[in-house]
C-alpha cells in the first residue's frame, strides 16, 4: 500500500497495533511518575541484617543486605557494624543506595562473631 | 592479481575497522564499561550476546558492506561485522594497556572484548552505508521514500532502525554513573519533563526541523496520526531498550521499580535521540 494515498482508515492493522502498544507503555510511564510526583516523599531511612556468615581460607565473611526504606535515594552512606568484642568495629561505604531498594556487603571477620546479629550504625550519607 | 569483488570486500572491511573505531571508541575509553563485562552474570552477558546477533543480521541486510547474496551472505556479513568489531577492540583494548594477555584470566578478557564488541560491530556493519558509497538500491529506497511510499514492511524497517538508533546511544551512557546520579537528583516532575522532551525531539528531530533525510509527512496524514504512529512506538522501543540496557549493566539490580523508571526515562532521552537520529541517516 502506498502512503500517498494511505487515509486514516487504511492504515494496516499492524501498525495501529504496535502504535496501541507503544501508546500504553508511554502512558503508563507517564501515569507512574505522575502518581509518584503526587506522593509526598519520605526522608531516607535504613535497616541492616546479616543474610549469612561464610568461611573465606582462615577468615570469615559476614554478608549484610542494607536497605533504605525511606523515599529518598542517598550516596556515600557510610556503615560501621560491631560484631562484638572479639572483632574490631568494620566499616563500609554504600556508594548509592536508592529509594526503597537494598545493596550487599560484605565485613571480612579474623573469626566467628560472638554476637550472633552485629550492632549497625549508618553514620553518614550525602545526598546526590 | 586480486578480482574486483576481493577487492571490494577489502575496501568492505576497512571500512568497517573505521566504522568500528569510530562508533566504539568512546566506550572503549570509558572505564565502567571495562569492568562490566567480566562482572556481569551470564543471564545479562547472555542477553546481550544473543541479540547481538539478530542486530547485525537486520543491519547487515539495510546497510551490510558487502553486496549480500540471500540470507547466507547476509549472515556472512553479519558474522564478519562481528569479527571485526571483536578484532578491533582486542587491538585497540591491548594498545590502550586494558588488557594484558599476559596477565589476564581468560575469563576477564572474554569479559571485556564481548561488552566493548557489541557497539564496534554495529558500527562495522553501519560502516558501509555512512562511511562508503550509495547503492543502487539505496537510491531506490531513498527514491521510494521521497515518494511517500510506505509499506508495513517499511514501517517495521523503520521501527528497527530507531531500535538500532536507541540501543547505541543508550549502550554509550549506559554504563556511566552520571546516569544513575542523574536519575537520584531528579524528582518524578522532573521525570515527566524529560519524557515529554524527549517526545518533542524525536518528533521534531524526524519531522519538523528539516535535516537532511527528514520524512515529509504525507498530506493525507494529519501530524497525529504520524505522531501516533512513529514517534510513539518510537519512544516506546527508546524506554524499552533503555531498561534492557540498565538491566544488561546491573543498574537495576535490587532497585526499586521508582528509581528504575527513573533511571530508564533518563537514558530514554539519549535512546530518542539515537532513534530519531537514526531514521535521519539509515
Amino acid at each position: 500500500m502506498k502512503n500517498g494515498n494511505q487515509s486514516a482508515a487504511t492504515i494496516p492493522l499492524a501498525e495501529c497495533i504496535v502504535a496501541g502498544v507503544g501508546l500504553l507503555l508511554v502512558l503508563a510511564t507517564f501515569g507512574y511518575l505522575g502518581q509518584r510526583a503526587m506522593r509526598e516523599q519520605s526522608p531516607p531511612s535504613f535497616v541492616a541484617r546479616t543474610e549469612k556468615i561464610i568461611a573465606l581460607g582462615d577468615q570469615f565473611v559476614a554478608k549484610v543486605v542494607v536497605q533504605n526504606i525511606g523515599g529518598t535515594p542517598v550516596a556515600d552512606l557510610r556503615v560501621i557494624a560491631d560484631f562484638g568484642e572479639d572483632e574490631p568495629p568494620k566499616e563500609v561505604v554504600i556508594d548509592y543506595l536508592p529509594s526503597r531498594s537494598d545493596r550487599r556487603v560484605g565485613f571480612v571477620l579474623k573469626r566467628m562473631p560472638s554476637e550472633p546479629e552485629p550492632t549497625f550504625q549508618f553514620v553518614s550519607y550525602t545526598e546526590p | 592479481m586480486i578480482d574486483n569483488q576481493t577487492k571490494r570486500f577489502w575496501i568492505g572491511l576497512a571500512r568497517a575497522v573505521a566504522g568500528a573505531l569510530l562508533f566504539s571508541l568512546p566506550m572503549m575509553l570509558t572505564m565502567e564499561m571495562w569492568s562490566i563485562g567480566p562482572t556481569s552474570s551470564p543471564l545479562q552477558m547472555g542477553a546481550l550476546l544473543s541479540m547481538t546477533f539478530p542486530i547485525l543480521f537486520g543491519l547487515a541486510k539495510l546497510s551490510g558492506f558487502e553486496e549480500p547474496e540471500g540470507w547466507a551472505g547476509t549472515a556472512v556479513d553479519a558474522f564478519v561485522a562481528y569479527a571485526v568489531g571483536w578484532l578491533t577492540t582486542f587491538m585497540i583494548l591491548s594498545v590502550f594497556a586494558v588488557l594484558n594477555v599476559a596477565t589476564m584470566p581468560l575469563s576477564e578478557l572474554i569479559g571485556v572484548i564481548s561488552i566493548q564488541t557489541i557497539p564496534a560491530s554495529i558500527g562495522a556493519v553501519l560502516a558501509a552505508s555512512q562511511l562508503g558509497g550509495h547503492t543502487d538500491s539505496d537510491d531506490e529506497i531513498q527514491t521510494n521514500d521521497d515518494d511517500g511510499a510506505h509499506t508495513t514492511r517499511e514501517y517495521f524497517r523503520e521501527l528497527f532502525v530507531m531500535a538500532i538508533g536507541a540501543l547505541f546511544l543508550a549502550f554509550n551512557v549506559a554504563p556511566t554513573e552520571e546516569m544513575v546520579l542523574v536519575a537520584f537528583k531528579m524528582t518524578a516532575w522532573h521525570g515527566c519533563l524529560v519524557m515529554l522532551l524527549s517526545l518533542m525531539i524525536m518528533h521534531g528531530f524526524v519531522f519538523k526541523v528539516k535535516f537532511h533525510g527528514q520524512k515529509p509527512i504525507p498530506q493525507e496524514q494529519s501530524a497525529w496520526s504520524v505522531f501516533l504512529r512513529f514517534t510513539i512506538p518510537g519512544y516506546a522501543i527508546a524506554l524499552l531498550v533503555s531498561l534492557f540496557c540498565l538491566w544488561s549493566f546491573g543498574s537495576t539490580a535490587n532497585t526499586a521499580i521508582d528509581e528504575v523508571v527513573m533511571a530508564t526515562t533518563v537514558l530514554g532521552l539519549p535512546a530518542a535521540v539515537g532513534a530519531s537520529s537514526a531514521r535521519l541517516i539509515l
